[in-house]
């Protein structure tokens, strides 16, 4: 078959990586440093790697770090299945495997100037981190930056220090809110579209990034429109099952998208008409 | 391009000679059915066949292929394993042959997927012209994958006794350069070649009630059609379906850790969208929770997706699909439901 191309290395093949670091977020989640042997993973924020244990399998990961500390990446990982919690029991020093950067990653230029408005639900936190470091770096290319996070309860906010920091940050407006108050919380309670209220964004100016659980999106985007921000300025990140980030499998396919390719990250007016999207 | 004249009393020794090259699969009876498996006696060929169970192309793309050696301990051991060897499919229906096109097509476009392409550089294609219909429920006439383009080394067409032979690539004049038993054909072998697919033609029946090219807007426009609740009462989601079609390539990846518990493979194995858990996510939401969500996922991906990506879609029309179907669900009936007429 001359037309086909010759094989090439099998994309398949992890990579040999490194945990260097470990630290607990909360009871579920742990956040790992890691180093990839032989090169630096070279991220767009919001792209994704396929962390690799072999005997156990594969999962999807988001780099929770900015692109620009380039030596070293951050995977934040909640403990729910069979890899994850292998990982877990993983202590520095212990060697893991990783195929990627995957995915199209966040459009950084599209948000430049702009007054950039963060909506991250639960584990969103993680993949958004990434870019949230990024225009904290870069401050000086954007007007305003606003953060709204929602855990579900205290215990489950991640990145609780630097959630501190952020808070006494002037660089950054932070608003959090949790679904259910407990050990002593006396901040905001409720879902993360009552923090909407405690905000002023100016439409014309804002671009929105969302990730969270699919069930936020849809009352998240309805928040957005009713305060005017342009569907063409409301980026989300949509999770689908991913096997092989390569656009073969099929599993994270929605209707003719393969999110693993073209995504994760997708403009609200590119998906609105894409059946099973949102 | 050479055609050649193959007589029928002569084809085990074309298969001898095939086997010099590589490894011949091809049609063979198993109890009332018929399988592409290797041929290792000649006799075993049976070229006068129906639609198989399964398509040759599962040959390329097999149920379970491994990834690569792992060992627990150490990941930078890990060893890819690219297979694949001198193959000769061997009377591959037309249909067939476009099914192994498209995953071709789907295997090769960018990021390439070196195990597919490994086993199918090794892979030569003989290409067999259907008579007539091979099962009640083809729709190679509709589809157009009753004559082929290209995609073969040689194409045989049935003359009675002898098979003309259409040689394609370079690979399939190397094929029969060297076998004395084949003649160059004669003006009477063409003119019974014209003869067989004027018949071959004329057997054939369109199976379809309106024109092909409108099944992906005609589908779009059925999309919130009570026809897919419908089928979803009726769908068992047994994945038959899916594992049975020449076109259907999706997989999952499993790792299997050999007794030592140090070694093991990861492996790539048949996956299908007619699983409940397929479209599922992180915290269990799942896209497609009902059959009828999912019979409808298969059919956009075979006419309207794969159109949208490549310009043709992704159903050849073997049939496969209905005839092996326990619910009795048709691909032809909602295909005729959504084009109505
Ligand atoms: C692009 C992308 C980025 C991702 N980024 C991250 C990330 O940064 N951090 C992270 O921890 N996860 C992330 N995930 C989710 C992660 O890939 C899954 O949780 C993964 O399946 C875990 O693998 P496992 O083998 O441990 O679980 P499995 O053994 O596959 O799953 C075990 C069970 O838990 C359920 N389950 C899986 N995930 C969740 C969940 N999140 N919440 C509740 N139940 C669940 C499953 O439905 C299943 O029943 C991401 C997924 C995608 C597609
Ligand atoms: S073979 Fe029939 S019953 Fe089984 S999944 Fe396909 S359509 Fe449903
Ligand atoms: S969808 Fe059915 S008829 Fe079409 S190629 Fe697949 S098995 Fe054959
Ligand atoms: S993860 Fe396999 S196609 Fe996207």
């Amino acid at each position: 078959m001359e037309a086909l191309p010759a094989a090439r290395k099998s994309l398949f093949v992890p990579e040999p990586a490194r945990i260097l670091r470990k630290e607990k977020l909360t009871a579920k989640e742990t956040l790992f440093e890691v180093a990839i042997d032989k090169r630096s993973l070279g991220h767009k924020p919001c792209q994704f790697v396929e962390v690799s244990i072999a005997g156990i399998g594969e999962a999807p990961i988001s780099v929770s770090s900015s692109p620009t500390s380039s030596a070293t990446f951050d995977l934040c990982v909640r403990q729910v299945g069979s890899l994850t919690r292998a990982m877990h029991a993983l202590e520095p020093g212990a060697q893991i495997g990783i195929r990627g950067p995957f995915g199209n990653g966040f459009p950084v230029e599209k948000i430049a100037d702009k007054e950039v408005l963060f909506v991250c639900g639960g584990l969103g936190l993680a993949p958004l981190r990434s870019l949230i470091l990024y225009c904290l770096e870069n401050r000086g290319s954007y007007r305003r930056l606003v953060t709204l996070y929602g855990a579900k309860r205290p215990a489950e906010r991640l990145y609780e220090k630097e959630l501190l920091a952020w808070r006494k940050d002037a660089r950054m407006e932070l608003h959090e809110t949790v679904d259910i108050a407990e050990n002593g919380w006396t901040g905001h309670v409720g879902v993360i579209t009552t923090l909407f209220d405690r905000i002023e964004v100016d439409p014309l100016e804002t671009v929105a990034v969302v990730v969270g659980p699919p069930v936020m999106y849809k009352f998240v985007v309805l928040e957005l429109l009713k305060r005017g921000i342009m569907e063409s300025r409301i980026f989300m990140s949509l999770e689908r099952r991913m096997r092989c980030g390569l656009g073969k499998c099929g599993h994270c396919q929605m209707n003719g998208i393969y999110v693993c390719q073209e995504g994760p990250v997708f403009c609200y007016s590119e998906v609105k008409k894409v059946r099973e999207a949102l | 391009m050479k055609t050649l004249v193959l007589s029928k009393l002569d084809v085990p020794a074309f298969v001898r000679e095939l086997q010099k090259r590589g490894k011949v699969v091809g049609p063979r009876r198993k109890e009332s059915q018929f399988v592409f498996d290797e041929i290792r006696d000649p006799e075993d060929l049976a070229l006068e066949y129906p639609t198989t169970i399964l398509p040759p192309v599962r040959h390329l793309f097999p149920h379970q292929e491994r990834l690569l050696h792992f060992q627990r301990k150490d990941v930078a051991a890990s060893d890819e394993i690219v297979e694949g060897e001198p193959l000769i499919l061997l009377g591959v229906h037309t249909c067939d042959v476009q099914g192994i096109n498209i995953l071709d097509e789907v295997f090769s476009d960018s990021p390439y997927d070196a195990n597919y392409l490994a086993r199918r550089a090794q892979t030569k294609v003989i290409a067999l012209e259907c008579q007539g219909p091979c099962s009640q429920y083809n729709l190679c006439l509709d589809k157009g994958t009753h004559r082929l383009e290209g995609g073969y080394d040689l194409l045989l067409i049935d003359l009675g006794d002898r098979y003309f032979i259409f040689t394609r690539t370079a690979a399939g004049e190397s094929m029969v350069a060297e076998t004395a038993f084949l003649r160059p054909a004669t003006p009477v072998d063409r003119e019974a070649l014209g003869k067989a697919r004027e018949m071959q033609s004329a057997s054939l029946k369109p199976r379809l009630s309106g024109p092909v090219n409108r099944l992906p807007s005609a589908l779009k426009e059925a999309y919130d059609d009570l026809l897919w609740e419908a089928i979803g009462r009726r769908c068992l989601s047994c994945e038959t379906c899916t594992m049975v079609c020449p076109t259907c390539y999706c997989f999952d990846v499993d790792d299997e850790v050999a007794f030592d518990l140090n070694h093991g493979v990861r492996c790539r194995l048949w996956d299908s969208c007619q699983s409940h858990r397929f479209a599922e996510v992180a915290g269990g939401e799942n896209f497609r929770e009902k059959a009828s969500h999912r019979q409808r996922h298969r059919l956009f991906k075979k006419e309207v997706f794969q159109f949208e990506k490549y310009g043709r879609s992704a159903c050849v029309g073997c049939g496969r699909c209905s005839a092996q179907c326990v619910a009795s669900i048709r691909l032809t009936d909602m295909y005729n439901q959504v084009l109505g007429g």
